[in-house]
């Protein structure tokens, strides 16, 4: 039912929002989305918060599918232990901030795509003033702390949270749209403790999620398919299963449960 | 009564098993769940899940009881019903460094 007739897509060219560039670069998914979804693509402002292992490949699809402005947040120098997974940084990058790296890459793979880089850590001072103007937030950092931090700020502001973590070969997904699903502090308990040291993972693995999430916040701009809400996604790249736990909100949780 | 009890990342590695089912007296609670799945997951791994369940330092493991995380219960007194299911996995926190 998605599909577009090609014929339609050749008389898109002279509209007033898409160059003949972009219509040849989207060709393929506009055949499924049609010029109108495409546009929310292109009027969507996306923060990806952490720009690694999970960042990485969100920040790539979303540019490439058109999304029309990213908002990278990392602090973080590219180091040499960095690429078995953050495919966005490569060998020549070490040493350079991770948002400058992932901007001029994105540049690269699509001009068209305005990127604002952002070398901060999240902190409680800055995240609602960095959050207050994107349409969707992407958890793509790597520690809890972090994580909570950014669901709250989230909840504050009312901005559909895509949460991811990984480990080793496995992770997790959860769609947040505050006030109609359960938060992160809803699913995790308050006390949830930091890894010690580093965090071991095949980089497949953030691979992998970080695309579900890119995929989450397509559907989440153009409203196609069924979202994975009140379900916590949990992967196991070993046994190669995906499976979807239906989560309640906490009718107390501390974060969420006003709403 | 049954209760479903669903394992998930490293403690299938733990456990050796994904998915069981525990038959129980009624008026248990998620403690008699764990002490009754040794049987099917043995001594070592059951301990496992006890001492990750109440660590406080690393990531403690999740347990949702059909979908909420007992924590937010009554902990492991918290009581079961006929049906339930228990999801336990540990909350994998990386993703970038």
């Amino acid at each position: 039912m998605y599909f577009v007739k090609l014929t339609k897509v050749n008389s898109w060219v002279g509209n007033d929002t898409f160059s003949s560039e972009e219509l040849r670069r989207y060709d393929r998914q506009l055949r499924i989305l049609g010029l109108e979804r495409q546009k929310k693509l292109k009027d969507s402002k996306v923060a990806i918060v952490g720009v690694g292992g999970l960042g990485s490949p969100i920040a790539l699809y979303l540019a490439a599918a058109g999304v029309g402005h990213i908002k990278l947040i990392d602090f973080d120098k590219v180091s040499l232990s960095n690429l078995n997974r953050q495919i966005i940084h490569w060998t020549s990058d070490i040493g350079k901030d991770k948002v400058i790296s992932a901007k001029e890459k994105i540049n690269k793979l699509n001009p068209n795509v305005a990127v604002t880089s952002i070398k901060q850590a999240l902190s409680k001072d800055n995240a609602e003033a960095l959050l207050s103007d994107v349409d969707i937030c992407i958890d793509a950092l790597d520690n809890w702390k972090s994580k909570l931090l950014l669901n709250e700020i989230c909840v504050k502001l009312r901005k559909p949270l895509i949460h991811a973590g990984v480990k080793e070969f496995y992770g997790q997904i959860l769609v947040i749209i505050p006030g109609k699903t359960p938060c992160l502090r809803c699913i995790v308990s308050e006390e949830v403790i930091e890894e010690r040291g580093k965090i071991p993972v095949i980089g497949v693995t953030p691979g992998i999620i970080g695309l579900l999430q890119a995929l989450e916040a397509i559907k989440l701009i153009t409203g196609m398919g069924e979202l994975t809400l009140n379900q916590l996604i949990l992967f196991d790249g070993l046994s190669m299963e995906l499976t979807k736990v239906t989560v309640e909100k906490n009718p107390t949780c501390p974060v969420c449960s006003h709403l | 009564m049954k209760v479903t009890v669903k394992f998930y990342a490293i403690l299938r590695e733990l456990t050796g098993k994904k998915e069981i089912i525990v038959e129980l007296d009624n008026d248990a609670k998620v403690i008699d769940v764990l002490n009754a799945a040794k049987k099917e997951i043995g001594e070592k791994a059951y301990e496992k899940i006890i001492e990750y369940f109440n660590r406080k330092k690393g990531p403690r493991l999740v347990i949702l009881l059909n979908g909420r995380n007992i924590v937010h219960l009554n902990e492991l007194e918290t009581k079961v019903k006929d049906g339930d299911r228990l999801d336990i996995f540990p909350p994998a926190g990386g993703g970038k460094k």
